[in-house]
């Protein structure tokens, strides 16, 4: 049985469906993160990394950009 | 729809005011079954067998009426708000407690689409179905919002103002888009929870449709037990469903709260749960990979290196079309009233023996000299409300949020803070504008505030003519100086307020939705750049023509005898003898003479009358003719200075490059941040003016 490993999203390899752990970012952006789909045991996706470091995530189907330092504060596993 | 009106306010929740009047107070003889008009409370048989129309009995009692359209940012909320309202919504949050929000006036026909009662007096013939009676509503159009509870206050507002026992809504419409169902509906499911009369309308269904998604509004609605309805306010389809709807909910029951879903103790969960099942069973089709032309161009604009590539060209752009293309368009605008206005005026004048008069001045000078400035802008400011239409309507605006929030993020802004502080490098009217783009009140502010040190073309010019005059053939070297130092200016004041008073303000990490690119639609594009543009004549107009008018009277005013009214030389004027007594203030910086001053003074005004005022106060009778002018100023500068010409100088550019900018920024900056601000913002410029001039010339003339 393989088991998966949690990465730092920053780390997650692009265009693998990954599935949500969790955050240690602050509550108000976690809230934020959560209205918009980000949720433990939910799906996301990384779309592609942009200059700067952020990631377009595929979120729901939608798409939502975070900052590069955001990334390293969200937990995914390979789904 | 009929000729509607929108009126611009500012409310906290606990002060919107209970509606006027309502139906109650009419008599309702005309209506079948109905005697009194059913508010909340009515019993259920007289509320399901009276028909709504039969109940809005006049204009008072319809627009007595108030309904509240809320729902998640992006979904086309404002877009239904002009397409009910036949006006403009422009969404603006200001700084403090206060949120200003847009109320409309909804005028509606009722007919026989809207109404099918056997006898009521809605002024339509039932059995032709023709004919129609005029209705009004009042329509609030609320903060984007994803949710009740969080920590925005604009999302604290929609709650206030939903939760107020005396101001709330009498009907909710949640606006939700089709093909982000999910993102949309956490509002809904907390909305659905407490006893409100609502409506859901479902926006951008075209464009899920084009991406495979087909959402089932009788199921949907079946879930979330409120009628849900398909709407296109983009191209104003479905408008006539929907007015039938909300008049139903007005006067239909209060719905039951909904049912929580069993076993789940967390509400978040719950709420999530709760989702899950109305996009379940509310979608009939899921579309697969809906995002791939979106996806497709963002491989291109957000790529790593062509991206910021793209961006600047698309920056370049912007600046091209707020300077060299409106240029020319303003220079037209300014002629008409320089020229065959002030001319016929003239005429006219002279007809009845006034040529020469104060009358004269004050309205050629005045009058005319402030609306041909005030108009001047017009054009300017009209194609800077059509280009931030274009980028936020089309979606390009959010990927450039992206692009620049690294950069952006030192002085603790978000990316798109990058778009307005391009713009003010050419004209930071527009700039003030397009802080628009910000989210929260206070990246706004912050921006506005750091918005004037930006170095406009009307200061360049004055900076090339002061470069040649005292510079020579360093005068590009001392242009391109300024250039540096206004973004130097920018940065360290935004590092400085960063750390001082907004030492609170957290380092909000990117977190942005990126809506899927679509092509903007000219008339949302025109109406918006439209109601933006009314916005800034109507605040810009009193205050630019009024400091004019002023300016005009301090200078007619004599402070010597022997001399009429009007009929004086500046330096014996009252403006004269203000500059005069304020002069000294500046001898430590150099240029301590009341012509420089006065100078200065003018360029309160605006900064490109900077030179025509030193023309006039010179008595040079082509203010183009730099090198006659150039040598009055040169003396003017050896005298003040003490023979130490070049700190002078370089301390006067420095002055004039931080301290307030023109009575036009002033007006937008009271308009987007209000008055206490604006005068913060007019003193801390000043004083950084003064400071850096004090310190240049003291530090400079130790050398030259």
């Amino acid at each position: 049985m393989n088991v998966a490993v949690t990465v730092k999203l920053d780390q997650a390899p692009v265009d693998q469906p990954l599935s949500i752990v969790g955050t240690s970012t602050d509550p108000v952006v976690a809230q934020r993160l959560s209205r918009l789909g980000w949720r433990p045991g939910g799906q996301v996706r990384v779309v592609r990394k942009t200059s700067g470091g952020a990631r377009v995530l595929d979120l729901n189907d939608s798409r939502v950009a975070i900052s590069g330092d955001l990334a390293k504060s969200l937990c995914v596993e390979a789904a | 729809m009929g000729k509607n009106s929108t009126v611009n306010v500012t409310v906290k929740a606990s002060q919107v005011a209970e509606p006027a009047a309502c139906c109650e107070a009419h008599d309702e003889a005309g209506c079948l079954l109905g005697s009194t008009a059913p508010r909340r409370g009515n019993s259920p048989l007289e509320i399901l067998t009276t028909k709504p129309c039969c109940l809005v009995h006049d204009e008072t009692a319809a627009s007595g009426r108030t309904i509240a359209l809320v729902g998640a940012p992006n979904v086309g909320k404002s877009t239904l708000f002009n397409a009910l309202t036949g006006a403009r919504a422009v969404m603006g949050n200001w700084p403090g407690t206060t949120v200003e929000v847009f109320r409309g006036v909804w005028r509606y026909r009722v007919d026989a689409t809207t109404c099918d009662c056997v006898e009521c007096d809605c002024g339509g013939d039932h059995e032709s179905g023709k004919g129609a009676s005029r209705r009004e509503a009042t329509i609030i159009d609320m903060p984007g919002a994803y949710a009740l509870e969080s920590s925005s206050p604009d999302e604290d507002l929609t709650r206030e103002f939903v939760d107020d026992p005396t101001a709330a809504p009498d009907l909710l419409v949640a606006v939700i888009d089709a093909a982000h169902l999910a993102r949309s509906l956490y509002l809904v499911a907390e909305l659905r929870e407490k006893s409100r009369r609502m409506v859901v309308a479902l926006t951008m269904s075209d464009m899920a449709r084009r991406h495979g998604i087909e959402v089932d509004t009788y199921a949907l609605s079946e879930v979330i037990g409120v009628p849900v309805v398909q709407v296109d306010p983009r191209h104003r389809s479905g408008l006539d469903n929907l007015t039938r709807v909300i008049l139903d909910a007005i006067y239909g029951p209060i719905p039951q709260p909904r049912a929580r879903v069993a076993d789940i103790a967390d509400d978040e969960d719950e709420r999530f749960a709760w989702i899950s099942t109305a996009v379940d069973r509310g979608t009939v089709s899921k579309g697969v990979g809906h995002q791939q032309f979106s996806d497709k161009v963002d491989r291109v604009l957000l790529a790593p290196v062509l991206g910021p590539l793209i961006f600047l060209a698309v920056m370049w752009l912007v600046f091209q079309i707020t300077t060299t293309v409106a240029a020319p368009l303003q220079d037209g605008l300014s002629w008409i009233f320089d020229e065959p206005v002030s001319e016929a005026v003239t005429w006219a004048l002279t007809q009845v023996g006034l040529d020469g008069s104060w009358v004269e001045g004050l309205l050629v000078t005045g009058v005319i000299g402030g609306l041909g400035a005030l108009l001047s802008f017009t054009p300017l400011m009209a194609l800077m409300f059509v280009l931030l239409a274009l980028l936020e309507d089309s979606g390009y605006l959010a990927r450039a949020a992206v692009l620049t929030d690294r950069a952006m993020s030192v002085l603790g802004l978000p990316g798109r803070a990058f778009l307005p502080l391009v713009v003010g490098f050419g004209c930071n009217v527009p700039a003030i504008a397009a802080t628009r783009v910000l989210s929260t009140p206070r990246q706004r502010l912050l921006t506005v505030l750091l918005i004037p040190f930006t170095a406009c073309t009307a200061r360049l010019t004055v900076f090339v003519m002061l470069g040649t005059v005292f510079f020579d053939r360093w005068a590009g070297t001392a242009v391109f100086a300024m250039y540096l130092l206004s973004i130097i200016l920018v940065v360290l004041t935004g590092l400085v307020l960063r750390r001082t008073l907004w030492r609170t303000m957290g380092k909000e990490p990117l977190v942005i939705d990126l809506p899927p690119y679509q092509t903007p639609t000219l008339r949302l594009t025109v109406s918006v750049a439209w109601g933006r543009l009314k916005g800034f004549l109507q605040t810009a107009a009193g205050i630019i023509l009024g400091t004019i008018i002023v300016v005009w009277l301090l200078q007619s005013i004599p402070v010597i005898g022997g001399v009429g009214f009007a009929q004086v030389d500046i330096e014996d004027s009252v403006y004269g003898w203000f500059a005069q007594a304020v002069s000294p203030l500046f001898s430590l910086a150099g240029f301590g003479t009341w012509q420089t001053v006065s100078a200065l003074i003018v360029g309160f005004v605006a900064k490109e009358a900077v030179i025509s005022s030193w023309a006039q106060t010179y008595a040079v009778i082509d203010p183009d003719d730099v090198a006659t002018l150039g040598q009055h100023i040169t003396s003017a500068f050896d005298l003040s200075s003490g023979g130490h010409i070049i700190p002078a100088a370089v301390a006067f550019m420095v002055f004039f490059l931080a301290y307030t900018p023109c009575v036009a920024t002033l007006a937008a900056q009271k308009r987007e941040v209000g008055w206490k601000w604006t005068g913060f913002g007019v003193v801390m410029q000043l004083i950084v003016a003064l400071v850096l001039a004090i310190a240049v010339f003291q530090v400079g003339r130790l050398f030259w």
